[in-house]
């Protein structure tokens, strides 16, 4: 099968490496950018991804695809990443009060105490939208705000937000890689929406 | 949490009941007091409306995300330095069998 090629020793169980370049490295550069969004940490992570491979070239299985094998080592490079990023701010999310097991303990920026424990805070209540939805998504710009209100979460809350909202992992699965507890992931994904929700009708449905 | 705060809920718990409902079923008493809350709290019926509004805006996000994914190029010179080091680890590879 792999015997037209000029470079048949350099093939193993049907890598090209000499070729990959060339072949994927528009296609992973664009997925790494579409999901970080910084240009230098997705040439990073692309150049990171070939060179892993390159050494562990032994560890993949004939009659793989080439391209669907080096997407996972990126992936878990993502994932490494997110989780590098979050052990870094992992301060900047539990150092604000979130919700108590019983989910009324402490007042935030959402939520008040005292009398109103647990109700929504003046200033913080949903307004209903003047824009509508169905043009909405028709505008590039939906889509910029939406990116924005996604960075400026904390960084662990946007990284669980894009694994689950893009790349469809399951629950299990975020709390494994980025090693937190099911119950923290629903305090985040909570905070998330209700983050989400604020921005973008601050600075998209009621702008 | 006891069955009367299950019952009578917090905007705060039926907040997070709304974004969870979207991956676990609820339980009874959960649902039953959701669905009450939702009854008498406008700002949270409006809440769960705008948030499956800003799921549906997640999912087609995502959807120009991963539609994006042939849309950019990397640099070049990036490119000419990475298949470089492919290209020697080649070599030497070659070199030593």
């Amino acid at each position: 099968m792999e015997s037209q090629s000029p470079n048949t020793n350099t093939i193993i169980k049907g890598l090209e490496p000499e070729k990959w370049v060339e072949r994927y490295s528009d296609y992973l550069y664009s997925f790494a950018y579409a999901r970080l969004r910084k240009e230098e940490v997705a040439e990073d992570l692309v150049q990171d991804t070939f060179f892993s491979a390159l050494r562990a070239r032994d560890t993949f299985l004939a009659n793989a695809s080439e391209k669907t094998w080096l997407i996972s080592i990126l992936k878990r490079k993502i994932i490494d990443h997110y989780r590098k990023k979050s052990t870094q701010n992992e301060l900047s999310i539990l150092d604000k009060p979130i919700e108590g097991e019983d989910g009324s303990s402490s007042s935030d920026h959402f939520f008040g105490m005292a009398a109103g424990a647990g109700h929504w805070s003046e200033g913080a209540t949903p307004q209903p939208w003047r824009r509508d939805f169905e043009t909405s998504v028709e505008s590039d710009q939906f889509y910029d705000i939406l990116k924005k209100c996604i960075t400026k979460m904390p960084e662990k809350t946007a990284a669980a937000f894009t694994l689950k909202n893009f790349d469809d992992m399951d629950t299990e699965e975020i709390c494994k890689e980025l090693n937190i507890s099911a119950s923290n992931f629903w305090v985040m994904m909570h905070r998330a929406k209700l983050m989400l929700r604020e921005c973008m009708e601050k600075n998209w449905f009621n702008a | 949490m006891g069955l009367k705060d299950k019952i009578m809920m917090s905007c705060r718990s039926a907040t997070a009941l709304v974004e969870q409902k979207r991956d676990r079923k609820l339980d009874l008493s959960e649902q039953f007091g959701l669905w009450l809350h939702l009854s008498y709290c406008g700002f949270c019926a409006l809440f769960a409306e705008q948030s499956k509004v800003i799921d549906q805006g997640a999912r087609m996000y995502a959807q120009k995300v991963h539609n994006e994914q042939k849309a950019y190029k990397l640099n070049p010179l990036t490119k000419e330095k990475i298949n470089k080091v492919i290209h020697e680890e080649l070599r030497e590879e070659k070199n030593k069998t």
